[in-house]
């Protein structure tokens, strides 16, 4: 009997070494920073690490959908503090992203003063606010080397998406003013990413080009072809073919519309309403803007200086949308949104416009 | 259970049970793999009965609920409870928080033995407030190093880099800097304000970028709001003494720096017009690097270094000063004669963000499509 409980103790020990066919493996992450967030298929989310210079992806095992109940909470910020059994000044809520899958919400939270320490946080449609745990799940780790830079320098994980079978990655450097932009595989390949970052240039004005870094970004077909439309500063709207981006490459964005100056992009989504799609963009100072996204293809390169402080494909600002920080799809038919209020923060589901 | 130690702790035990019961005690414990965990001990049926019940995530946090008490009792009643676990043992409950207790947060506990399996409905709640001392901060925060550190600036300056002596506040860092026109009027938002806030992985350093798009001729920013810098006159940057540091204290003294501006530079760094002095052969004395203008203070220390004729990286310490101007290398170990090369990473950027071979803005009439062009440059020195 004893000698039988060895073997099975063996054979559960060996089990939680190998991988699985999705290249996870149980154990726990050694995060030690949560700063952007994005969802791939079945419940799978990455975590974007820059403390760490890395990607997580973890199975959240969040895979049936749990309701239709919009989910509207105010002070969210005071309920994860709670949670985490700290004060609200402690806690800062660095991105939001609902859960395909199960149509729940995930917060990636940073606890604790200085470099704090990260937190998952998960907002069910039945608004209970949990704490994720992350010991003892199947997950994945790939690095993002930044192999010739100085032993303190980070790159800010800005935005994720994933696309296909890839997760594209945005970063900005503390030290070079550059567009880094990564596409890596998933499942993460076994060695880290050893390819250089994408170099993606933009006309900014008359003759010239740029390499600033991409603030935000979503993936979204243009004339059929895999596009991934990023916002800069001060608000230049770029399309850049997936096709093109290729590790180790300098890629030329082209530049289709300008949105207005003192002004940074947060967040950005794409949704279809009546037939027609839109991109709903977050934005620091100009509000939500509601971009249709028919004149994409057709739309021609700003490369001369505009004469407006707008130019290119045409917009509408959502007036009623006030201090949206963060955004994401809930369903087909409605957004969620991360509303900074004077008390605080409160997470409000709204139709999509 | 004996083996836990029992930790100091502030106690208040508020409403008791009826006279007749044992009073349940509240107390923090050291847990497993360190950190601090709650236990409420003295019935000695707890654990059998609870055991047995196997409650919810849901119903433990009825029986003992543990929250921040921080702000107004209605505040504190209707507080989302700390996340955690619970198990039962014996005599003791005991809750072990998924993120370790803050030092200096007070946590109210609530045990209430109504809602035990088969409990008394007219048992009265147990309250206590637990907190963890706070460890004595260490020395004050104070400025370090503000770079670039040259007196006069070039007008399209990309970014100051921020050094502290220790860990500071995050989360509102632009508000603690201001730049101040030679006349005294203040520059509006010259920062580009990034949510991210640019840290070093220690946390000792913070990167500020001038805003871009007032930084580049001709952009509309720069239009509408005029330029940040303008060649001819003297700006200074103030550090906040407000700028908290992780344990809430202000600095130790604001800081000012003062500069000129001078004018732009869009020329690309060429390590060709560098001067090197070169050690002799069998000393350890430092290859010694006059840059022909100031270099980024931060790359320079990871971008620059030296391979021997076989190509193998020489073991040293690269050293920046002169106002960026002046770079040393001094080996570990001293210099055999022969032929090197001091090799340059071309994301080497001056202070302005050009980099070698390629200014920060580049003509858009050159295609700036194709292969990223990672190719080292290298200069040639003989050690004798």
């Amino acid at each position: 009997m004893r000698s039988m409980m060895l073997i099975a103790a063996t054979l559960i020990a060996s089990a939680a070494t190998v991988q699985a066919d999705n290249g996870l493996t149980k154990g726990t992450p050694d995060l030690k920073s949560a700063s952007a967030l994005a969802f791939g298929p079945n419940g799978l989310l990455f975590i974007g690490d820059p403390q760490s210079a890395a990607i997580f992806a973890v199975d959240t095992g969040d895979a049936k959908t749990a309701g239709d109940k919009p989910v509207n909470v105010e002070r969210v910020d005071a309920k994860v503090a709670g949670l985490l059994g700290t004060t609200e000044k402690d806690v800062k809520i660095n991105d939001l992203k609902v859960n395909p899958a199960s149509g729940n919400i995930y917060l990636a939270v940073t606890r604790g003063t200085g470099a704090g320490t990260p937190a998952i946080v998960r907002i069910t449609r039945a608004d209970a606010v949990e704490a994720v745990s992350l010991k003892d799940v199947p997950f994945a780790k790939v690095t993002i080397p930044n192999p010739a830079m100085g032993k303190g320098a980070t790159t800010a994980i800005t935005n994720m998406a994933f696309l296909g079978d890839k997760l594209y990655v945005a970063g900005l450097s503390s030290e070079a003013f550059a567009s880094t932009l990564r596409v890596i595989p998933v499942p993460f390949p076994k060695e880290s990413d050893k390819g250089t970052a994408i170099e993606i240039y933009h006309g900014a004005h008359g003759a010239v080009e740029t390499r600033s870094p991409i603030r935000t970004f979503a993936p979204y077909k243009v004339n059929g072809e895999d596009t991934l439309m990023a916002a800069y500063t001060c608000t230049p709207l770029v399309k850049v073919p997936v096709s093109e981006l290729k590790p180790g490459m300098k890629v030329k964005g082209t530049t289709i519309a300008e949105l207005g100056n003192r002004n940074e992009p947060r967040d950005m989504i794409v949704y279809s309403k009546g037939g027609k799609d839109y991109i709903l963009m977050a934005n620091s100072t100009r509000g939500v803007m509601k971009i249709p996204t028919d004149g994409f293809g057709s739309a021609e390169a700003i490369i001369a200086r505009p004469a407006t402080l707008t130019a290119g494909v045409k917009y509408e600002t959502i007036a009623e949308l006030k201090g949206v920080e963060q955004l994401d799809k809930l369903d087909a038919e409605r957004a969620i949104l991360l509303v900074k209020t004077d008390a605080g923060f409160d997470l409000k589901t709204i139709p999509l416009p | 259970m004996q083996h836990l130690l029992v930790i100091a702790i502030t106690l208040s035990v508020l409403p008791s049970l009826s006279a007749a019961d044992p009073k349940p005690d509240i107390r923090l414990v050291e847990i497993r793999g360190g950190g601090r965990g709650i236990e409420v001990g003295g019935d000695r049926e707890i654990g059998a009965r609870l055991g047995a019940a196997k409650p919810s995530a849901k119903e433990w946090s009825a029986i003992l609920r543990v929250v921040v008490a921080e702000g107004t009792s209605e505040e504190i009643a209707t507080r989302q409870s700390v996340a955690g676990t619970y198990t039962a043992d014996g005599e003791v409950i005991r809750f072990e928080p998924q993120f370790p207790l803050v030092p200096g947060v007070r946590y109210q506990t609530t045990f209430d033995p109504a809602k035990l399996p088969g409990g008394d409905p007219k048992a009265t709640a147990v309250t206590a407030e637990l907190s963890i001392p706070k460890p004595p901060p260490g020395p004050p925060i104070s400025i370090a190093a503000v770079y670039p550190s040259a007196n006069q600036l070039p007008e399209n300056t990309l970014r100051f880099y921020i050094h502290f002596s220790g860990q500071m506040t995050r989360g509102d860092i632009y508000r603690h800097l201001k730049l101040i026109r030679d006349d005294g009027k203040e520059v509006h938002q010259p920062f580009l304000e990034l949510d991210e806030e640019l840290w070093s992985v220690d946390g000792l350093r913070v990167t500020v970028f001038f805003h871009p798009g007032r930084v580049k001729r001709g952009l509309v920013p720069r239009e509408e709001d005029g330029p940040i810098l303008e060649e001819g006159r003297r700006y200074t940057l103030h550090i906040d003494r407000n700028w908290k540091d992780a344990e809430g204290r202000p600095l130790t003294a604001e800081v000012k720096k003062t500069f000129s501006v001078g004018p732009p530079d869009d020329e690309p760094i060429q390590p060709d017009h560098w001067t090197l002095i070169t050690p002799r052969a069998r000393s350890d004395s430092p290859l010694i690097l006059r840059l022909a203008k100031p270099l980024d203070q931060a790359l320079l220390g990871s971008m620059v270094w030296v391979v021997d004729a076989a190509g193998k990286r020489v073991d040293g310490v690269v050293t920046v000063g002169g106002g960026e101007r002046l770079v040393t290398f001094a080996p570990t170990r001293a210099w055999p004669g022969g032929r090197y090369r001091l090799v340059v990473d071309t994301r080497l950027e001056d202070v302005c963000g050009n980099r070698v071979g390629e200014a920060f803005e580049v003509d858009g009439s050159r295609s700036r499509q194709g292969k990223i062009d990672t190719t080292p440059v290298e200069r040639v020195f003989v050690v004798k």
